[in-house]
């Protein structure tokens, strides 16, 4: 693994402590962690618009930022992309003029595509001659991610940039920015609290919490296990769940395969006898001790206690079904007024709404 | 009349052309950096708004008078006074006309989002051309609403304006101190005309400058 960005910085802001030392290899790397962990602040600092207290930041071996030697390159040299959570797309120019900003500013023989090719790929021949305003919320994250590759950087920085988009339009961006990440062979640093956007887009994870790096390593590794319940915000954790296609239940719904658990989910886009994903949010699962009767939930699943979490409350318990593992989460009162014990026998109620299709991601 | 009119509108935006590039730059300092002693400037600034005209009036004789340091200088160069001449006029117009123009553009500047400004240099823009091409452009509706309202303050400036230039017909008499001289004569129906005209321009003006207040948060910026 060559090295992407070396990062050994401190940053104070009133009783909030920064202090991370890492390094950032090629590829996609996910920055996961609850709210107000510090991650947004490290981008500031790779970008340059924050400066850290003390420490060092070298992006492809050059040396940005370093409190002993004295560096500090300004934003507009350090060839850094930044996309944000609301695409910050300029009001007062058209899709056009947005894209070619930082296009323009870019030496001819360091452009990596042409503005055409990058309109293309993001599909923006519709909109592009269109002012901003009007945009919607797919559209403009489309034309911010359009407008951070026109200016060719080294490194993209992406800042919850699906956040306040809905499903679909995450699952086209996604898509894009696996492409792009190959294609063009840019390094990206992807920031969010969502554990399948991460599993779904990034190579390795670095967690942090509370301006601390907790761990780091492969995404599908760390993220799917209900040990992560010690850095994961309440509701944030997802089950990633692997399973065959069995067909359609109706035009709405379908039925998924896994061991012996037949999972209804909405409407599934592979066919029959394929392979897909879905992801469950530990807190969208009810635990029951009997089985209830006359219920709307699509699925009722039972399954054995195989540990109780009690460190953190909510408190994630892994059930086991048929030989593999789904994490609720509930309170704590929840846990005591039911008396539930590793091993007890226990009811899952899942809504088929509540599993999300990884391919729309 | 008519050189009258000429004189005060010359007065006016002499005026608001010394203090425009002088507003911008203080309105991205107080609106734009964390700087210290933004309260002290903030205050200085203001100052000609509280203070009645006549006391600012004084404090620019004190600098621009015959024996001030000022004054000399202006003897020295131009082999002519400051004080009692159209060029402290303008000088008095500008110096009461500043805070309203400057706390316009304070409030334009505070109201661009950063993050464009950020995005803007992630993209290669510097400091400058990102003042220029995204910062000036989405606050130029507040910018021009307070260029207007500092202006039409300092054609109807009237009390610093007699301190430290006096009320010389065809010289330093500008519309409001006109009207002044002819009420006090009894000349009543010549009066009336200039506060037409000073009526009308001052509607025209705030017209202006409530459509590009009114336009600017339709379209959300500045």
């Amino acid at each position: 693994m060559t090295v992407s960005i070396q990062l050994n910085v401190t940053k104070k802001y009133g009783g909030f402590k920064l202090v991370i030392q890492t390094v950032i290899g090629n590829g996609i790397t996910g920055i996961f962690g609850p709210s107000a962990s510090g991650k947004s602040t490290l981008l500031n600092c790779i970008a340059g618009f924050e400066d850290p207290d003390g420490g060092q930041i070298t992006l492809n071996s050059k040396t940005v930022f370093s409190s002993s030697s004295k560096i500090n390159i300004s934003p507009e040299k350090r060839r850094v992309g930044y996309v944000h959570q609301h695409s910050a797309l300029f009001p007062h120019l058209t899709v056009r003029q947005n894209l070619e900003f930082g296009y323009n500013l870019t030496e001819k023989y360091r452009r990596v595509g042409n503005l055409e090719d990058i309109v293309h790929l993001l599909q923006l021949e519709q909109i592009i001659e269109r002012g901003v305003t009007n945009l919607s919320g797919g559209e403009r994250q489309r034309v911010a991610l359009a407008r951070s590759l026109a200016a060719s950087p080294d490194v993209l920085l992406l800042d919850e940039p699906l956040a306040s988009l809905d499903l679909p339009f995450r699952g086209f961006i996604l898509e894009k920015l696996r492409e792009i990440s190959r294609g063009w062979n840019l390094d990206m640093v992807y920031v969010s609290h969502s554990v399948s956007e991460m599993i779904a887009l990034a190579d390795s994870v670095i967690v942090i919490r509370n301006g601390m790096k907790v761990v780091e390593g492969n995404a599908s590794l760390l993220l799917n296990n209900s040990s992560v319940a010690d850095y994961v915000d309440y509701g944030s954790f997802e089950n990633i769940l692997q399973g065959v296609v069995d067909g359609s239940e109706d035009e709405n719904l379908s039925a998924l395969t896994i061991g012996d658990v037949r999972l209804i989910t909405p409407k599934l886009a592979s066919e029959k006898g394929k392979q897909a994903t879905v992801s469950i949010k530990a807190s969208d699962i009810i635990v029951s001790k009997y089985l209830p009767a006359a219920i709307s939930a699509r699925n009722i699943l039972k399954a054995n206690i195989a540990s109780i979490n009690h460190s953190e409350n909510p408190t994630f318990i892994d059930c086991e079904i048929g030989g593999w593992v789904l994490t609720a989460a509930i309170t704590r009162q929840s846990v005591l007024d039911l008396g539930l014990r590793t091993s007890d026998e226990v009811y899952l109620i899942i809504k088929a709404t509540s599993v999300i299709p990884m391919e729309l991601y | 009349m008519f050189d009258l009119i000429l004189l005060s509108l010359q007065v006016a935006v002499i005026a608001t052309l010394i203090n425009i590039p002088i507003a911008i730059y203080v309105g991205w300092l107080i609106g734009r950096r964390n700087i210290k002693g933004k309260l002290i400037l903030e205050t200085l600034i203001s100052l000609p708004l509280a203070l009645p005209p006549v006391v600012t009036g004084y404090f620019l004789l004190i600098l621009v008078g015959r024996e001030a340091p000022l004054g000399q200088l202006s003897r020295f160069i131009f082999g002519a006074d400051i004080v009692f001449t159209w060029v402290a006029s303008a000088i008095a117009a500008s110096v009461v006309s500043f805070p309203l123009m400057v706390r316009a553009i304070i409030v334009a500047m505070q109201g661009v989002d950063t993050t464009l400004e950020r995005s803007a240099r992630s993209l290669g823009a510097g400091p400058l051309r990102t003042f220029f091409k995204i910062t000036m452009p989405l606050c130029y509706n507040g910018l021009v609403a307070g260029v207007l309202l500092g202006f039409v303050r300092a054609i109807g400036e009237f009390g610093a304006t007699i301190v430290v230039a006096g009320n010389i017909p065809g010289r330093t008499q500008t519309i409001p101190l006109a009207i002044y001289s002819k009420v006090q004569l009894g000349k009543d129906s010549e009066a009336l005309n200039l506060i037409l005209v000073s009526t009308l321009m001052a509607i025209m003006t705030l017209m202006v400058h409530h459509w590009l207040i009114t336009r600017g948060s339709k379209k959300g910026a500045g």
